[in-house]
């Protein structure tokens, strides 16, 4: 007699989810385990010989008379020893037709919500709906049907989203989530990061960063984007930030004659640019937390025992961050014979008001013009009118 | 950058952890086999794991992980320097960082092994994880 050992939960239905009891006895509302993760090479259940090993746990639905390995599509008998099921890609893993099968592609047939909570894939996800405000979702490569609300949407690939993201409230660049004092140029909270490329219809308020090109079909208003290839826009870009490294082309308008000022600004990495905005927000922080510690620890004997590790700890922290800083901007200086190759194509209309820093050069535009090339010569940012055909 | 034998960044590292996690650390019922790990104060939760974590002792290190998680945590520091992890502790380990990414924890890899780190690459799931490679970067971490 044989007993199938699952690694898995075999019934596992992802049509009747709800919040998932951890070991340790916490439920999360916005985690319903939605997806079972498997990586190549992971043990997914195992044949036990019940005569050799009697006393072992069992489920009536997986005894066999006979030696029986369900193996589906993406699942293999182990190498080593051929009574256990391996994966043989990354995945989720499932029961198909009584087979242990490993998908690569999670379908999300539906909204990603209150109904299926945040996902972390290994592989790749389809959403066939929108991405909710308040949800995140993180896999290799992602496509997204609908809209993407205010959530937090990361891939080490490739994103598409087919309707478009529109985003919301500010927020701060620190990653701490206690309270921060108020820094200038916030971030937006919605946050959707490519490794690969991205590609949608418009963003509004939403902050982009991929490592590769960034296609927006139509507008990009009020956002904050950093680029670590080439940025094409097809419609508008009014206001927010371009951070960018390479070639940056909008062939709508650029700018408005209201509101918020358009920046763009090339030359340096922008992910490392990034990383000092942050770094600087802490500092910021931790000034004002070691003022606040100094201020509690002064009142009396107590008090400054209560504060000391805390005031030790936001010191040593402190000396890190500028530590960082300054090895940061040493970089930083090193890349400026990139800038030289950085352009920004306007075929539309520049309004005035438009802020553009190459390198060490910064130019803001005064009159409304159109069909202009900007780019950096003997550190100055200058402009010139594209040729006609 | 001043040079730093290993010997210094672990007494800097337990020193930290000491300030940080402060006299309210917890050992783990397992400290005696492969694991030790510590639930502290500040938000923060540090776990270290060594020798071969493989099938055979995998409940134990998936009680060990979700063990560090306290209803206050919002970050979970993983040492996995002295480990050797097989593919199916790997996949608990994905599952623990998929719980932690649904309960908006922020969990981090310290220094993990040579042979993790290729794993993890050969799987293309490097970019998943967040690492930490210095004492500078735990400083960072931890909350005020």
């Amino acid at each position: 007699m044989y007993y199938l050992h699952h690694y898995f939960e075999p019934d596992f239905r992802h049509t009747q989810l709800s919040p998932v009891r951890e070991p340790d006895g916490l439920v999360s509302p916005r985690y319903l385990g939605y997806v079972q993760n498997v990586v190549a090479g992971q043990v997914l259940a195992e044949l036990i010989d019940l005569d050799r090993f009697p006393d072992v746990a069992r489920d009536p639905r997986f005894l066999y008379p006979e030696r029986h390995l369900p193996i589906g599509p993406n699942c293999a008998a182990h190498s080593e020893n051929p009574d256990k099921i391996v994966a043989v890609t990354n995945g989720y893993v499932f029961y198909n037709e009584g087979l242990i099968s490993v998908k690569r592609l999670l379908n999300v047939r539906g909204n990603l919500g209150f109904h299926t909570g945040n996902i972390f894939f290994v592989g790749d996800v389809a959403v066939h709906g929108d991405v909710q405000t308040g949800f995140a979702l993180q896999a290799a490569n992602i496509l997204v049907k609908g809209h993407i609300e205010s959530s937090k949407v990361k891939a080490s690939g490739d994103i598409v989203c087919l309707e478009g993201i529109r985003g919301s409230d500010e927020s701060t660049f620190s990653d701490d989530p206690e309270k921060n004092p108020d820094i200038e140029m916030p971030l937006p909270k919605t946050l959707v990061e490519a490794g690969g490329n991205l590609r949608l219809p418009f963003c509004e308020r939403v902050q982009l960063r991929a490592r590769g090109n960034i296609i927006i079909d139509g507008s990009c208003l009020h956002s904050t984007i950093y680029v670590g290839g080439n940025l094409v826009v097809k419609g508008r870009l009014q206001g927010g930030t371009v951070v960018a490294n390479g070639l940056v082309y909008i062939e709508g308008r650029m700018g408005s004659d209201y509101g918020d000022p358009t920046r763009i600004m090339m030359g340096y990495d922008p992910f490392d640019f990034l990383t000092l905005q942050k770094i600087e927000s802490q500092i910021a922080y931790l000034k004002d937390r070691k003022g606040f510690f100094e201020s509690m620890s002064a009142r009396n004997h107590v008090m400054e025992q209560e504060y000391a590790s805390r005031l030790y700890l936001v010191e040593r922290k402190l000396k890190v961050a500028m530590r960082k800083h300054r090895l940061l901007w040493a970089r930083f200086s090193q890349d400026e014979k990139s800038s030289l190759k950085c352009r920004l194509m306007a075929q539309g209309t520049v309004m005035p008001g438009c802020e553009i820093f190459i390198g060490c050069g910064y130019y803001k535009t005064a009159d409304m013009d159109s069909d202009l090339t900007f780019f950096l010569d003997n550190d100055e940012v200058k402009s010139r009118r594209n040729k006609k055909k | 950058m001043d040079d730093v034998t290993n010997s210094d960044v672990l007494e800097g590292l337990s020193d930290l952890l000491t300030l940080s996690l402060g006299e309210s650390k917890s050992g783990s019922p397992y400290a005696c086999r492969s694991f030790s790990a510590y639930s502290g104060e500040r938000h923060t939760a540090y776990g270290r794991f060594h020798d071969r974590i493989s099938l055979s002792n995998n409940t134990e290190f998936r009680s060990a992980l979700y063990g560090l998680v306290g209803e206050n945590t919002n970050n979970v520091i993983l040492d996995f320097k002295d480990a050797f992890m097989t593919r199916s502790t790997l996949g608990t380990l994905v599952a623990f960082a998929a719980s932690m990414h649904g309960r908006n924890v922020r969990m981090y890899i310290y220094r993990p092994a040579m042979q993790i780190k290729a794993a993890l690459i050969e799987l293309k799931l490097a970019s998943f994880f967040r690492f930490l490679n210095s004492e500078d970067d735990v400083t960072m971490v931890v909350l005020v």
